[in-house]
């Protein structure tokens, strides 16, 4: 169905709210509309060169009734408000970008039988346009919450979008005109001789025909210069396996991968022990343009996890050492890392987030609702290596920055908080830079409603106590990026439902005082009245958004 | 002064008597015998537990501070149960009213105890550190303090914090070991003091585990923060000053001990301190103990 | 001025809950005197030592052990002071020689030879090393003497010392006080129920039951108020003829009779032997004429009332 329903829209914007010099940081929105977030996405949907912010949210009420809503970016950094639009049903997954000839972006959209587009009409979605009709990974599978996906791609830089769609073989290649292409990169498929359903059935003494289930492992897609030629190549991953189809120059890709690499750190006993494992990632790192391997291997006991990251440069005619040029290695509890060019050299340093599991660290985390996390900087300098003594068998960690981040456990385990899907963290980041310098800053999120801000220099020096600090309610799910190209990033956040006041304060403390006398039980009788009716009339599902346009140091 | 010194020194000499009999009571010195074979043995399994995982702390420093980090909690409720008999074995005895008749009033008694308890937990404290330190020198050297091959702190200013960590961790402890002589001062029987004084440490111990966001919000001078109620928990405060070593062996320099958490530990450990002494005097001077 | 008495007590009272235990007791023990405190159980003899010694507050009056308040000068008054009281207490973990040496520390420390001179005063040498967890009660008995004596005190206070013994351990601690009168160094304040043993052993009694003093005096005032008695006995058929010439002789009558035992005061007038003598010139065989002194048991029989517990 591709009914589109007239705009509902905006029920508050408030606008470089009041309050204190570090407000001279920001300029604030904050759009609240009932519902319940599913996954946000940020593109330039009216082709004003500025980002607008679209949310996926399931109607109060109804959890299979979803929505988009389009909240657009005014000129002076304001959002003031949304169209929300129906998503049709068929909808799998979506992204949004330009697909026609006109300036401005169409919603792509991915059905179980091809791919559609739909331009944005003033608060509706124009007239369906079928692009191609294609199988894909979602051919044959139920609808489920329609996703923003990762799905178009201007390879050859002609300012219109192609499409990778990931399927069964290897991702699609789908051209504006329709025109398709399989890039072979078949997925992992796991099979498994009868149901889970004949697993019960025979534990029941009822004999059924075995069947056959299967598990399909898709390869992730990269869109990523690999050979440093200035072209984007498309780039599939799947475990340890990288295959790269490199474009060449009148635009084309190959069916076949250009270059298939391998590699693994795991060896002897580590190959069967359940505590290590290991997973590949590449990046620019050094300045020659070429795509570096990353692997990360990691072994546990019960304090600390070892993660140990092995380093490939590429060497120039595109191949890699069969040892790793470099190993850094840290004791963390997540795979994860950042890099970043903290030191304004061009290359990309590494910022291995580091938690110490001991047992005074539990407690700290049970009595004073704070996890301490400390960021280890590694410095790629200009050599193109990381900073390594001679003979030393790892790269040293050149920085670390101390951060205490509170964690509400009450909060985390019986708040009603709605989070949307997509990435989930703590927002500790050195991914932006609030005042346009050109370095990295660290925005850090003290869990606790107040947003810290690290200013970076040359040295990727920061300072132990915040440079600034700027309320912010705490979220798992935000976005760092320039939204109006004014080269100082902006920051949104995404909320879902926000606690019953009356139930659970700021602490998740049941807040509720005895009182004595009969004229303050009036008082309180009257409120819950007042609070009931307002259930009634109000939904409680809501989804909130914050979003914070940076002014710069200057304001 | 006179009085003072008179003070002292008739405390030194209970202590002293004390020292003798304890050390010679088997409870007390296979209390001690058992946190010492679990220190070993503990730091022994902790070695493996490195060992089999492929994980190993690189530095004796890491290590040790590992082993007491976990030992800390065994042995905790060992010299606490030590401790409840401090009162409790001279009145089972009866002894208390040899004690009392000779020129010893009942607050040096007192006091006496307090330091014992003091003392016996900075025994404890110091085993522990013993066992781990001399295991972190077997099994990787002591030396410099190393990540990854390179020098983050000296050996001297490692032990120099430890040593910090360990007068706080002392403190923490003897909030507890005061818990254990508060109970003691009322208990008659050694069995009664220590049931009631296990029951005591759980108790006090369980509080650990509400959540930090519970508690009573304190409003002064226009800001409110939150007294939670896990922070009044007595026997996890050792662990706050170990909390703040463990960012020594992370590479985290210690710039200073006069911190919020080491802050509230004092908070936490004196207001106990001072009512189970109070509890304490109050029962001592009460209580007949003749009957 | 005379030095302080080793003991004045003044108007002690007690109360425990709704029982008083001791009421309006006043007592003086002089220097060098064996002073027997005597009563029966419960009579309040323990909760009065027990006052004594600071260990427990009055709830009125005042002890002054020689001349320095207990109360408001405890170390300078329990200096001078070795107790036991209620029995003796040890740790049983420790040996005899350690025991002594453990609470000798406690006022100072006591060198080694004096635990070893003690401990041989009370016949405990041979068994100084061994664990008093293995000692009988008669040896923990003499261990706790022992301990109240080893710092050489001038005040001794013993509670029932020789409560739970044989015969022969009450007659090992009554020699052991003897000596120490006779030693003359020490004052000892000595409580009892066992009312014979105190007879031999002290110079100055006081008699409390439920809390109150009833009599306190020199054994002799105490038992010599009945002075004079003399019991005689005849032949059993010259009983009456023996009245007859007392009455006649003497003007004495008989103040009992019975069948050949005759009971009389003799006085300046009659003395014992002059009886004697004017009987046998009567013809009447004297088979025994001895004086009688009232025993303690029969003293305190008669100031309480009571039978009960006493021996």
């Amino acid at each position: 169905m591709t009914g589109v329903r007239a705009l509902l829209v905006v029920l508050m914007v408030v606008t470089g709210a009041a309050a204190g010099s570090t407000e001279d940081l920001f300029v604030r929105s904050k759009i609240e509309f009932p519902g319940k977030i599913e996954d946000h996405l940020l593109a330039d949907v009216d082709g004003d060169g500025r980002h607008d912010v679209l949310v996926v949210h399931a109607a109060p009420g109804d959890r299979h009734d979803y929505h988009l809503a389009v909240c657009f970016q005014r000129p002076e950094k304001k959002f003031d408000g949304c169209e929300i639009i129906d998503l049709p049903e068929d909808v799998r997954a979506f992204d949004v970008g330009n697909v026609d000839p006109a300036p401005g972006s169409e919603l792509v959209m991915v059905t179980a039988t091809g791919i559609v587009w739909s331009a944005f009409e003033a608060g509706r979605l124009g007239p369906r346009h079928l692009m191609t009709e294609v199988s894909s990974v979602f051919t044959a599978t139920d609808p489920d919450v329609p996703r923003p996906l990762d799905l178009l791609f201007d390879l050859n830089g002609d300012g219109r979008d192609e499409l990778l769609l990931p399927g069964s073989d290897g991702p699609t290649w789908v051209k504006p005109d329709g025109s398709t292409q399989l890039l072979e990169s078949p997925a992992i498929v796991l099979y498994r001789l009868a149901s889970r359903g004949a697993d019960v059935n025979a534990a029941l003494r009822s004999g059924f025909q075995s069947r056959v289930t299967s598990e399909m492992n898709t390869p992730d897609l990269h869109v990523f210069d690999w050979d440093g030629d200035g072209r984007l190549d498309v780039v599939t991953q799947l475990d340890n396996v990288l295959r790269v189809f490199l474009q060449d120059e009148v635009g084309s890709l190959p069916s076949q991968p250009s270059r298939t690499i391998e590699r693994s750190t795991l060896a002897g006993n580590e190959l069967d022990s359940s505590f290590t494992g290991e997973v590949t990632s590449f990046a620019q790192l050094d300045l020659d343009g070429r795509a570096d391997l990353i692997l990360t291997k990691w072994g546990s006991s019960e304090e600390r996890t070892r993660m140990d990251r092995a380093i490939f440069f590429s060497r120039p005619d595109g191949s890699y050492p069969e040892l790793p040029d470099q190993r850094v290695r840290s004791e963390s509890v997540t795979p994860d890392f950042n890099l970043v060019d903290l030191d304004g050299n061009g290359t990309r340093d590494l910022v291995v987030p580091f938690f110490h599991f001991a047992p005074s660290q539990a407690v700290k985390v049970i009595t004073q609702n704070a996890l301490r996390w400390q960021l280890r900087i590694f410095l790629l300098g200009s050599n193109g290596r990381y900073s390594q003594e001679e003979g030393k068998e790892f790269a040293r960690i050149d920085r670390r920055v101390v951060l205490d981040y509170k964690l509400d456990i009450l909060k985390l385990l019986f708040g009603n908080q709605a989070r949307p899907t997509g990435r989930i963290a703590p927002l500790l980041d050195f991914r932006a830079d609030i005042d346009g310098d050109g370095f990295a800053d660290l925005v850090a999120d003290d869990g606790g409603d107040k947003l810290r801000i690290y200013w970076g220099n040359a040295d990727a020096r920061y300072s132990s106590s915040p440079d600034r600090e700027v309320p912010f309610e705490s979220t798992l799910a935000y976005d760092l990026i320039d939204a109006d190209g004014d080269g100082r990033t902006d920051l949104f956040a995404y909320h879902g439902t926000r606690p019953v006041k009356d139930q659970i304060d700021g602490h998740g403390f049941h807040a509720v005082k005895r009182r004595r006398t009969e004229r303050k039980r009036a008082r309180r009788a009257e409120e819950a009245r007042r609070a009931r009716t307002q259930d009634e009339t109000e939904p409680r599902e809501r989804v909130r958004l914050e979003i914070l346009m940076s002014l710069g140091r200057g304001g | 002064m006179t009085t003072l010194l008179g003070f002292v020194r008739t405390v030194a000499r209970l202590v002293r008597a004390d020292v003798t009999k304890l050390s010679r009571y088997w409870v007390v010195v296979s209390g001690f015998v058992a946190i010492a074979i679990l220190a070993v043995s503990g730091m022994m399994i902790f070695y493996r537990i490195e060992q089999t995982a492929n994980v190993t702390a690189d530095s004796g420093y890491d290590f040790a501070l590992s082993v007491v980090n976990r030992l800390v909690d065994v042995s905790m409720p060992i010299v606490y149960v030590l401790v409840c008999i401090l009162f409790a074995i001279d009145v089972s005895n009866s002894t208390v009213k040899c004690i009392l008749t000779r020129p010893v009033t009942r607050m040096e008694l007192l006091v006496s105890k307090y330091v014992t308890a003091l003392g016996m937990v900075t025994l404890n404290v110091a085993l522990l550190w013993a066992v781990a330190l001399s295991g972190g020198a077997a099994y990787y050297g002591l030396g410099d303090l190393t990540e990854n091959g390179y020098v983050i702190f000296s050996g001297g200013y490692v032990l120099g914090q430890f040593a910090l960590g360990t007068f706080f961790l002392i403190l923490g402890f003897a909030s507890v070991a005061a818990m254990g002589v508060a109970v003691s001062a009322f208990s008659s029987t050694m069995g009664g003091a220590i049931i009631i004084g296990l029951i005591f440490f759980f108790v006090l111990g369980a509080i650990s585990v509400i959540p930090a966001s519970l508690g009573l919000t304190v409003s002064s001078g226009g800001e409110s923060f939150l007294l939670s109620f896990s922070s009044l928990s007595l026997p996890k405060q050792p662990l706050v000053p170990l909390g703040v070593l463990d960012d020594l062996t992370t590479g985290v320099a210690i710039e200073s001990w006069w911190i919020p958490p080491i802050q509230r530990m004092l908070v936490v450990c004196g207001c106990h301190l001072a009512l189970f002494f109070t509890i304490s005097a109050i029962g001592v001077r009460k209580r007949d103990f003749t009957l | 001025m005379s030095p302080a008495p080793p003991v004045v007590a003044e108007h002690l009272k007690k109360r425990f809950g709704s029982v008083s235990a001791v009421e309006d007791l006043s007592l003086t023990v002089e220097e060098g005197k064996v002073y027997g405190f005597l009563g029966p159980n419960g009579a309040g003899k323990t909760t009065t030592i027990r006052m004594l010694l600071g260990l427990i507050a009055p709830d009125g009056g005042s002890v002054r052990i020689f001349g320095h308040d207990i109360r408001r000068d405890f170390k300078l008054a329990i200096r001078c002071v070795g107790a036991m009281v209620e029995g003796p207490a040890f740790y049983p973990f420790l040996t005899a020689h350690k025991n002594l040496q453990l609470f000798g520390r406690l006022s100072g420390g006591v060198p080694a030879a004096r635990v070893d001179e003690i401990l041989d005063r009370v016949g405990l040498l041979r068994r100084a090393g061994q664990k008093v967890g293995g000692f009988s009660q008669g040896m923990r008995q003499r261990l706790g003497i022992a301990l109240a004596m080893l710092e050489k005190p001038r005040l001794l206070v013993l509670d029932e010392p020789t409560n739970g013994l044989d015969p022969q351990g009450t007659r090992e601690i009554r020699e052991l006080l003897r000596q120490i009168r006779d030693e003359g160094e020490t004052t000892v304040l000595v409580s009892s129920h066992l009312l014979g043993e105190m007879e031999r052993i002290c110079d100055r009694v006081a008699v409390i039951s439920q809390g109150r003093m009833l009599r306190e005096g020199s054994l002799d005032e105490l038992l010599g108020a009945d002075d004079g008695v003399v019991e005689l006995v005849v032949e059993p058929d010259r009983t009456s003829a023996a009245a007859e010439v007392l009455t006649r002789r003497f003007q004495i009558e008989p103040r009992r009779i019975r069948r050949g035992h005759l009971e009389l005061i003799v006085d300046g007038r009659a003395g014992a032997s002059e009886v004697n003598r004017v009987l046998v010139e009567e013809g009447l065989a004297v088979h025994g004429l001895h004086s009688r002194r009232r025993s303690l048991e029969q003293v305190f029989v008669e100031l309480t009332g009571e039978v009960s517990d006493i021996q």
